[in-house]
């Protein structure tokens, strides 16, 4: 008898985990359905389309229903796009550096000095997301141009003689792509370094190490995550950007975005648009999976 | 074997209104295991973080092997710490945490290697040099945080509650071994904590220190039976604390009268009659039954309360005119347990109570 009702409650207890478990899985079921349709909708269905358009043609101005590697053909064979690429990349890694050089005194300073100040100063990095990018972009038109502020007072104080010729160039679009994607690197950085436990950094002081060293072998090394974070950030965001080379940039400035926008609304070639934007997506990812596997095996040595 | 290691000379330090250290200063001689003992927020870890260098006092100095460090950064001292939750650096292996610095200090790579592996022989843990430090237990985690500061061959080695975080079992099994590796290797440690058990079972010396100011500083012993003040009495192990007013004195002796009984005890100096004094009498030191007759200090108690402690058997009796006591007895084969409302009799001789002076604020 008292062996038999051991065996029922256990049976039973059992079964309460099994229904436990089920229902646990619908409740999750339930709570990620919704943001998987919307991505599966509006992102992965219109990523098929724009792929199987990449297969057509374009003739006379008139897309054609077709099976053709003609338009990656173009791709890889006319040097521009390489170019393109090659300077897009390139933006994004001067980019990437400015801010991190930036970002890095600034993500300190509110993480470890600024005490009753910090929520003032968290303001500030997010002010700037409550105004159009497009404003903000203008305004660096006005800061920037030939008769600009920046200029004026340059030439006011006798620095130099005649206008530098800033705006409509690389030096612009860098300067106004830092200033977008600053709080980017900022962010994450941040989180790292008020995660970092003040005692490793007395720790290294009374082994011996000053300031600079106590940086370079304690702080920065475990600081890495938020680099990282911040970097991919702003890298992936900077190459592709798109309203700001559009609107600071010269014509030799055009980035990849610039560069599939012209293709679907000046020549409406969709077909070599769609290609082109398949192209760039598949070498971002790459440059995700390559970074992320790189990140992970320093994590992993603990260099 | 009278060198002076660590010295403090009148030292305070303040924060704005609130002084955490009041005008301090004492000596720890080399090779002693000197221990800072109090409650939370008396000021010891204060103290320590002055002598690391981490702190700098508001007034006073700070001298170590007779040195001046006023001024002196942390990695400008010969001063190593550990600290609380060890702080070793999760990015490192242990061998790189005990080599860190060997390496800032740019010693061979050949010397680094072989006083690494001599620490990791001292602290027992001779295979856990490639292993990360998530991969190690906490007891491990101390121990590698001890050898990363002993490597450096420090003057003075500070050790701030290193132990707290640790469990019991493990944590009285790294006090022996704390004690011994301060044995092997005579090293002045300065061992900051606020566990009573702790100082007494490791120290030299130990430092009471209460409000910012040192209340006793002596052996481990006579911190225990000569207790100098109300608080170090209280502070550390149990104690029965009797307050009155002195009624006779002389001849290197007192009577005080608390609740209208009598109490006898030894003075070092004749007081003065009518003034408040206190005596603090161990729960242990109080005799029991026919063990008590002979005893200066002899009554007659009702049981109140009896606790079974297995070896150790704790009443609470209080006398006929209402002194209330706390009595400690082996639980030996000697010993019959006595019931609630049970009549006995308590004594102890006179050298047993400690008279306390008044604190001198």
């Amino acid at each position: 008898m008292m062996r038999s009702a051991a065996g029922d409650t256990a049976t039973l207890a059992a079964d309460g985990a099994r229904l436990f478990e089920r229902r646990r899985r619908n409740r999750i079921f339930g709570l990620i359905a919704p943001g998987t349709f919307w991505l599966f909708v509006f992102f992965a269905v219109p990523m098929v389309i724009v792929l199987r358009a990449s297969f057509n043609s374009f003739v006379d101005a008139q897309v054609v229903q077709n099976f053709t590697f003609a338009n990656y053909e173009r791709i890889f064979t006319e040097s521009l796009y390489a170019k393109i690429l090659f300077k897009s990349l390139l933006t994004g890694l001067a980019v990437t550096l400015l801010c991190l050089l930036l970002g890095y005194p600034v993500a300190h300073f509110i993480a470890r000095k600024a005490k009753r100040n910090k929520e003032i100063l968290f303001l500030g990095l997010i002010i700037p997301f409550w105004t159009s990018l497009v404003v903000r972009t203008y305004a660096w038109k006005i800061l920037l141009g030939s008769s600009g502020v920046l200029n004026y007072y340059l030439m006011d104080i006798g620095l130099i003689d005649s206008p530098l010729k800033i705006l409509y160039s690389t030096t612009a679009v860098v300067i106004g792509l830092v200033h977008v994607f600053l709080p980017f690197m900022i962010l994450p950085l941040y989180a790292s370094i008020e995660n970092l436990d003040d005692s490793l950094q007395e720790a290294a002081q009374d082994m011996g190490a000053n300031r600079v060293q106590t940086f370079l072998k304690v702080v920065l090394p475990l600081t890495m995550p938020g680099v990282a974070t911040g970097c991919m950030l702003t890298f992936l965001m900077t190459v592709n950007s798109f309203l700001t080379p559009d609107i600071l940039g010269g014509a030799g400035d055009a980035m990849i975005s610039n560069v599939i926008q012209s293709e679907f609304f000046g020549t409406f070639n969709w077909p070599f648009g769609s290609a082109l934007a398949i192209v760039f997506l598949v070498f971002a990812l790459s440059f995700v999976v390559i970074y992320n596997r790189m990140f992970n095996l320093e994590q992993d040595e603990g260099k | 074997m009278s060198e002076i290691d660590v010295e403090l000379i009148s030292v305070t330090k303040r924060w704005g209104n609130v002084t955490a250290v009041k005008d301090m200063s004492f000596q720890v001689k080399k090779g002693e295991f000197c221990s800072l003992l109090g409650p939370s927020g008396c000021g010891k870890t204060t103290v320590m973080r002055m002598i690391s260098g981490f702190e700098q006092p508001t007034e006073g100095a700070v001298r170590i092997a007779g040195e001046d460090m006023t001024g002196k950064k942390p990695f400008q001292r010969p001063t190593n710490l550990v600290f609380q939750h060890h702080a070793l650096f999760p990015h490192l292996t242990v061998a790189e945490n005990i080599a860190f610095g060997l390496k800032i200090k740019k010693l061979p790579r050949e010397d680094i290697r072989r006083r690494v592996a001599d620490m990791l022989e001292l602290i027992h843990l001779p295979d856990v040099g490639d292993r990360k430090i998530s991969q190690i237990s906490g007891g491990q985690r101390q121990r590698i945080a001890l050898a990363r500061a002993l490597v450096n061959e420090p003057t003075v080695l500070l050790l701030d509650e290193p132990l707290s975080a640790l469990d019991l079992k493990l944590r009285e099994q790294m006090q022996l071994e704390l004690k011994r590796i301060q044995n092997e290797i005579g090293t002045t440690f300065v061992f900051v904590t606020h566990d009573q058990k702790e100082a007494l079972t490791m120290s030299d010396v130990i430092a009471v220190i209460n409000g910012g100011v040192i209340e006793q500083m002596a052996s481990s012993s006579d911190i225990y039976e000569r207790p100098k003040t109300e608080f170090v009495a209280g502070f550390i192990g149990e104690t029965n604390l009797l307050k009155g007013r002195i009624v006779k004195a002389g001849g290197g002796a007192m009577t005080l009268v608390c609740e209208g009984e009598e109490i006898h005890v030894q003075v070092d100096r004749t007081p003065e009659i009518g003034a408040h004094c206190s005596v603090s009498i161990r729960p242990e030191m109080i005799a029991w039954g026919s063990g008590a007759s002979d005893r200066t200090n002899l009554f007659t108690a009702t049981v109140r309360e009896m606790i079974y402690q297995g070896n150790v058997v704790h009443y609470r009796v209080v006398t006929d005119k209402g002194l209330e006591f706390g009595v400690d007895i082996t639980n030996s084969s000697g010993h019959r347990i006595a019931a609630e409302g049970e009549r006995v009799k308590i004594g102890w001789p006179v050298e047993r109570g400690v008279a306390l002076m008044e604190v001198s604020a």
